[in-house]
């Protein structure tokens, strides 16, 4: 058993954030919004530190560098497709799951030409089309999909689609869960700190258990992506469900306890809640993603490597 | 090599998995629900079981060999814990003798009490109870007002305990009781190693949800103690008491038994899994992920426990997860079920009333061995004096 993440790939996401955080960490997302050159900034970043020579399909270990690249991405709500671009499918070539009867690509701009696929394998060409013009959305867009005739998404990319998504999100949601920390315990009302209370001071550990169990299955579902051999999707459905049940909550609840602040853009709160938003429902809403799950296990069980030795 | 990340538990665990199911399996009726029912019998049969694991050196694969134990790695110890609660804990009562009396007295005790308590710990042969709880002092245990006066050349133990597991069926008691003055608070606690036919003892069984056996109200009236039966040095019983406490929090692998009756319950409605809501269905599929992030939970917090490394933190992240997994999956469960979920095991309920016996213990999951209120100011606490470290 090893559930500790190797010093390398810690190290790895220290160097991110450093980088990320000296570009201006939260203040590019907000910039990014009416200033396209905050994009191609966060790009540069990115490429300093190497990501573009991760091959995140060749073995586990590039993957976990990987997911710890989106997680801290996340954390900064950075406004490229980290994810997308770690999957690429040629050197300008962006790889995103998407819903085939709606579909949305965040950060669309960043290529002409996207490869799609759904969660069920089906392959496509994206063209971006129009911008969704959504304050919760301001770099999505609708695409156009072409049919790729005879091709199939991987298994492993659809994994890797599903996990990386789940990575960003837990980004997001260790962010926000630490800057509602950093806010509740300078606040004060009623003569106290906000963290003096306790119904603020239990939600945040109800709030640090679900992020620490993301945190754990995303790290257990990464290496199932490496060494489960079926073409199950469960175990990442199931990080899938977990972040978008754990982050949404999370952001509610830090935005809530940042009182009438937490809707200022001022306040990275708010600029992360809404930039969180396109992941957390594409390319499934939770609805959609548990449904899915159920499927997957019907079909495949969830054992996992828990129950090896005897019969249940 | 070290593996980048490997999630598995190594062959000797998997092995022991296996070997402990099969002999679960080859023992216990299927109807069994574990100790405390009102069959006298399912006690019985928990202590030959407790025996016979005895005999296969399984009651003590987590004991180091100086104490009878096997020396088990960490992961053959989880092993234990997961497959006993899984299957309604088939040791009984021995449970709490072995995951932290034994350890407690091995880690505290003197020459005389390890070499008088741990052999009939080891073989399964006497029943531990704890007396900690009073009426006046729960969640606040080190309010505790029990006292253990010193007269001459021993002690008088006078006071009251309440919610006493076991305390019925117990040969012994670790008592914690106040030595030092009213207001001595956590400093004047001291633990006593008490047999419980001494003159003096009083045991009123409590009716209650969870069945015969298990809640119990303790009298002792100027109960004698003598030095030798002070477990630790006098004064020094809350820091015991919180080792046995962080024992507790990652001891009952409730996810183990949560999973099992998930998948159980698949089975015994596989006829008409398919015409059952859609909704509810999926909901067992969220709350199989939910008893996955308990595993690793617990899994994470013996890992550090592995590294020697603090443990509170990680230990009451684990049991907030799994208790309030707990209290899903009985949910869960009792919708799938329907009007089913009423039935008592003698009027033929599904799976000879687990279902219905598991959301009765389920209800008591977030108060056993220390409230979730606690759990989650032990939590706050650490999140708000340092930022989480990763």
């Amino acid at each position: 058993m090893r559930i500790a993440l190797p010093e390398a790939a810690l190290d790895f996401g220290r160097v991110a954030d450093d980088v990320l955080r000296a570009a201006g960490g939260v203040d590019l997302a907000r910039a990014a919004e009416s200033d396209p050159r905050a994009a191609a900034r966060a790009q540069e970043c990115l490429a300093g530190i190497g990501m573009y020579d991760i091959d995140p399909r060749g073995c586990l270990e590039d993957a976990v560098a990987a997911a710890e690249l989106c997680r801290v991405a996340g954390g900064h709500a950075v406004p490229y497709p980290v994810a997308a671009m770690l999957l690429r499918t040629s050197d300008a070539t962006p790889f995103a799951l998407v819903d085939a009867r709606q579909p949305i690509i965040d950060h669309a701009l960043t290529a002409g030409t996207w490869t799609a696929a759904t969660l069920t394998g089906e392959l496509f060409e994206a063209e971006p089309d129009a911008p969704v013009d959504s304050k919760v959305a301001p770099f999505a867009m609708t695409v156009r999909l072409r049919p790729v005739a005879g091709g199939t998404a991987s298994v492993l990319d659809r994994r890797l689609g599903l996990l990386f998504g789940a990575w960003h999100l837990l980004g997001f949601g260790q962010r926000a869960l630490q800057l509602a920390i950093e806010h509740t315990r300078v606040r004060e009302q009623f003569g106290h700190p906000l963290s003096n209370f306790q119904v603020i001071r239990h939600t945040l550990a109800d709030l640090s258990v679900g992020l620490e169990g993301l945190d754990l299955l995303c790290r257990f579902s990464l290496w199932s992506a490496f060494t489960d051999g079926s073409p199950s999707l469960a175990d990442a459905l199931s990080v899938r469900l977990e972040a978008q049940r754990v982050v949404k909550h999370t952001l509610r609840m830090a935005q809530q306890f940042h009182g009438a602040s937490g809707f200022a853009d001022e306040y990275d709160i708010s600029v992360l809640v809404r930039h969180a938003q396109p992941g957390l429902r594409l390319p499934t809403d939770r609805g959609a993603t548990l449904a899915l799950l159920r499927t997957a296990i019907d079909e495949y069980g969830f054992d996992g490597p828990f129950h090896a030795g005897g019969v249940r | 090599m070290t593996a980048v990340l490997d999630f598995t538990m190594g062959e000797s665990a998997a092995a022991l998995r296996g070997r402990l199911r099969r002999m679960v399996a080859e023992f216990f009726p299927d109807d069994f629900l574990g100790a405390f029912t009102d069959d006298p019998a399912d006690l019985a049969l928990t202590q030959r079981f407790s025996r016979l694991l005895a005999d296969e050196g399984l009651l003590t694969v987590a004991w180091p060999r100086e104490f009878g134990g096997s020396d088990g790695s960490v992961w053959e110890q989880t092993v234990v814990r997961e497959e006993m609660w899984a299957y309604h804990e088939p040791r009984g009562p021995q449970y709490m003798g072995l995951n932290w009396v034994g350890p407690a007295i091995m880690a505290y005790g003197t020459a005389e009490q390890k070499a008088e308590h741990l052999p009939r710990i080891a073989t399964g042969e006497t029943i531990w109870c704890q007396g900690f709880s009073e009426p006046g002092s729960g969640s606040d245990l080190a309010s505790l007002q029990t006292r253990a006066v010193r007269t001459g050349d021993h002690w008088e133990i006078t006071g009251q305990k309440i919610w006493t597991s076991y305390a019925g069926m117990a040969d012994w008691c670790v008592l914690a009781a106040r030595t030092g003055d009213k207001d001595s608070g956590r400093r004047g606690i001291s633990l006593f190693l008490i047999p419980m036919d001494r003159p003096g003892i009083t045991v009123r069984p409590l009716r209650a949800m969870l069945g015969p056996h298990h809640l119990n109200e303790c009298f002792f009236d100027s109960v004698v103690a003598t030095d030798a039966e002070v477990l630790g040095e006098v004064g020094t019983g809350w820091s015991v008491m919180k080792t046995a406490l962080a024992h507790e929090r990652v001891g009952i692998a409730r996810y183990a038994r949560c999973e099992r009756l998930l998948w159980l319950l698949r089975d015994v409605l596989r006829h008409e899994w398919d015409d059952l809501d859609e909704g509810v269905r999926n909901e067992w599929s969220g709350a199989l992920v939910q008893v996955r992030v308990a595993r690793l939970l617990a899994y994470r917090a013996v890992e550090r426990q592995e590294g020697n490394e603090m443990v509170d933190l990680e230990a009451s992240q684990a049991r907030i997860a799994s208790t309030t997994c707990d209290q899903q999956v009985a949910e869960v469960v009792s919708q799938l079920l329907g009007p089913r979920s009423l039935l008592g095991a003698a009027a033929g309920a599904p799976a000879h009333g687990a279902f219905e016996d598991h959301w009765r213990y389920a209800q008591a999951a977030t108060v056993a061995s220390g409230t979730i209120e606690i759990q989650r100011e032990i939590v706050s606490r650490e999140l708000l004096g340092r930022q989480a470290v990763r």
